[in-house]
């Protein structure tokens, strides 16, 4: 219970970093930080594989997108740039909905948890090897299109790009006059 | 784990054909190889799929989470018609100016995930097709070189698409939380026990996956997306859009609607009726005032998705399911069909679908004119085209499931859906040429035009054929 309550302070502090610093690689890592205390108690929980998981795809790839995004644009803390006047409210009343919800979902109609065997047991140590079996038995056909979907991500995106690529290298070799004839037809 | 390897053969044709179209590529200027490989793949699936038709056994694989049972195989069909036509006509037009031969594959694999979606039998296989179906067509519809509202397109396609997707992400995981379960069969079974208590869950469950689906199927008012979309995409891909984007749509809301929505609250078949009276109406009068040719097939293609819808509501009868498969056969030639002669029509870059470019095409183009007003005098509903069987199809199995003020609405939008068709055919005829010379010639959008025509007539004028065929075998839909 003492872990519990350490890793969910560590947890909470750096989620309300994410949303109060300014600075966006401040806020990336303090999001990193949540994700891998999350992480840990995971393993409390005798989650291995979700914990492994968890570090992998979400403090790993995810956050160094975060990362990516925010090199590329340069962002530069808050710039108090153009924003609708809408929004804050907004997302006050969200979150008070969903705090009620959580709330009236967790005290008004409480379900008592199973206990801590029957859970280790369900869970069978976190183990790869059940994930696995469903994934490639029960699974098998969402698996392989999930394959084929992410060859159709990599060809969509490579294509894309490599057009693009290819067509400002054929325009600068363009003489002048075709070039001015294009910028006419675009106009 | 049954894997029956002839059953899934045809989407896996596809699948092959894509990866080494996509290698072929790298070694060849030319796009056409790749296109004339594409090609042999269609036809080889639509042989395999053909041998499909009338078995007596159940087919399946993966353990009912694919199947293969007439609906699948007729929508199949549908789908691999379509690649093949707009494959036809894509293969001038890539050459003259859109360029890039990854174009063939991406074509391929978005068909491949229209086919695995027509034959889904539970909602993970559903939705993996629906993404691997949208995701080749969100980068088609960016394909036109130095387009802004080509890039435009792409983008507001993907973002609106993700939109959707999340709806039915959402949809998919409050059924699972409901039943327990993600194939249909086992939706079913739960939803029809007597023990069953997440009614509620189950029904916002079942409003999440129509909002999904119906943004795919374009229905008002999940239809903003389209008219952009549409005009925006190169003209082949917007033709393969209206095709079979929507046949892999509309195989998907048809099994959904037949079996598993029949047993969650009716108020969601009474929301189905609001969205489709709101789809003819606003699908046609929109219509009426559009100046673009293409956007007027987008408001078009919106309509004719709320005849669809007219016949998707009487699903779980016999004659509602084979309505709505003969009517999206009759759709898929003529909309193909007006779209391969429009882009006859475009400059170089695809651009300019102005109505006045079909200014006197009757006098300098007269074989490509008749064609057009085939096509549109078709899509209108005129006897004895195919557009016109096919709405009486629909027409009778709304009025056999009840739904007859709907079926009112329908008839009076079709008529008005007449006068902006016949509009355009009078432009083609008695407006005399605005342009000096109008558009290209492509033997091979030729050959796609002849076919759409000739099966628009055929369709109408032995309609009985294709729809004796679907009750072979089997039934229509397989029950579990």
């Amino acid at each position: 219970m003492l872990s519990f309550i350490l890793l969910a302070t560590v947890m909470t502090v750096g989620a309300l970093g994410v949303v109060t610093l300014r600075q966006p690689v401040h806020a990336a890592l303090s999001l990193v930080g949540t994700l891998l205390t999350l992480a840990i108690t995971y393993v409390t929980l005798q989650a291995h594989f979700l914990a492994a998981v968890q570090v992998i795809v979400y403090a790993g790839a995810i956050t160094v997108l975060f990362l990516f995004v925010i090199m590329l644009l340069n962002a530069q803390g808050d710039e108090r740039a153009h924003r609708l006047g809408w929004v804050k409210p907004a997302a006050y009343v969200t979150g008070v909905v969903v705090a009620v919800g959580l709330m009236f979902t967790i005290f008004a109609s409480p379900t008592t948890l199973p206990d801590a065997a029957t859970i280790s047991a369900a869970l069978q140590g976190g183990n790869a090897g059940v994930l696995g079996e469903v994934l490639f038995s029960q699974f098998v056909l969402a698996f392989q299109l999930v394959g084929v979907l992410l060859l159709t991500g990599i060809v969509g995106a490579v294509s894309l790009v490599e057009r693009r690529a290819a067509q400002e290298d054929r325009e600068q070799e363009l003489p002048a006059t075709t070039q001015r004839e294009r910028e006419l037809t675009r106009a | 784990m049954d894997i029956n390897w002839l059953v899934i053969s045809p989407p896996l044709v596809l699948l092959i054909t894509a990866s080494v179209g996509v290698l072929m590529g790298l070694s060849f200027r030319s796009t056409r190889p790749v296109a004339l490989l594409s090609l042999l793949g269609v036809l080889v699936a639509l042989v395999l799929n053909a041998q499909l038709f009338g078995r007596s056994e159940p087919l399946s694989a993966f353990g009912l989470r694919y199947q293969a049972d007439t609906s699948a195989l007729a929508f199949n069909t549908l789908i691999l018609l379509g690649t093949a036509l707009v494959l036809l006509v894509s293969f001038d037009a890539l050459e003259r100016g859109l360029g890039g031969s990854e174009y063939y594959p991406l074509m391929l694999l978005s068909a491949t995930g229209g086919m695995v979606m027509a034959a889904a039998g539970d909602f993970i296989t559903l939705l993996l097709g629906l993404e691997i179906l949208s995701l080749a067509v969100y980068v088609l519809s960016a394909w036109r070189p130095n387009a802004r509202e080509s890039e435009e397109a792409g983008m507001k396609y993907f973002l609106l698409g993700a939109f959707a997707s999340a709806f039915l992400i959402y949809g998919i995981a409050l059924m699972y939380g409901a039943t327990g379960h993600f194939t249909y069969a086992r939706v079913v079974e739960q939803l029809q026990a007597q023990a069953f208590t997440q009614t509620a869950l189950a029904t916002l469950a079942g409003a999440f996956i129509l909002g999904g689906l119906a943004f795919k199927a374009a229905f008002a008012p999940f239809h903003q997306w389209s008219p952009d979309v549409y005009t925006g995409a190169p003209t082949p891909v917007t033709a393969f859009m209206s095709v079979v984007v929507k046949a892999a749509a509309f195989a998907a809301l048809l099994r959904v609607f037949a079996l598993v929505y029949p047993n969650l609250n009716g108020a969601l078949t009474q929301a189905l009726v609001v969205l489709v009276a709101l789809t003819l109406i606003i699908g046609n009068l929109a219509a009426l005032t559009q100046r673009s040719v293409k956007r007027l097939l987008a408001y078009s293609a919106v309509a004719h998705a709320g005849y669809l819808g007219l016949a998707l509501l009487a699903a779980d009868t016999d004659g509602g399911a084979r309505a709505v498969i003969w009517y999206l056969t009759a759709y898929t030639f003529m909309n193909v069909g007006a779209f391969a002669v429009l882009s006859l029509l475009t400059d170089r870059n695809d651009r300019g679908d102005d109505v006045e470019r079909f200014a006197g095409l009757g006098k300098t183009r007269p074989y490509l004119a008749f064609a057009m007003t085939l096509f549109l005098l078709s899509l209108a509903g005129i006897p004895p085209l195919a557009g016109f069987i096919g709405k009486i199809f629909v027409f009778q199995a709304a009025l056999q499931a009840g739904y007859t003020v709907l079926a009112i609405i329908a008839i009076l939008t079709s008529v008005v859906a007449a006068f902006y068709y016949v509009r355009l055919i009078s432009v083609i005829y008695f407006r005399e040429p605005e342009y000096a010379e109008v558009g290209s010639k492509s033997a091979m959008t030729g050959v796609a035009i002849a076919v759409a025509a000739l099966a628009t007539v055929a369709l109408g004028v032995v309609p009985g054929w294709w729809y004796g065929l679907l009750g072979v075998g089997r039934q229509l839909l397989a029950g579990f």
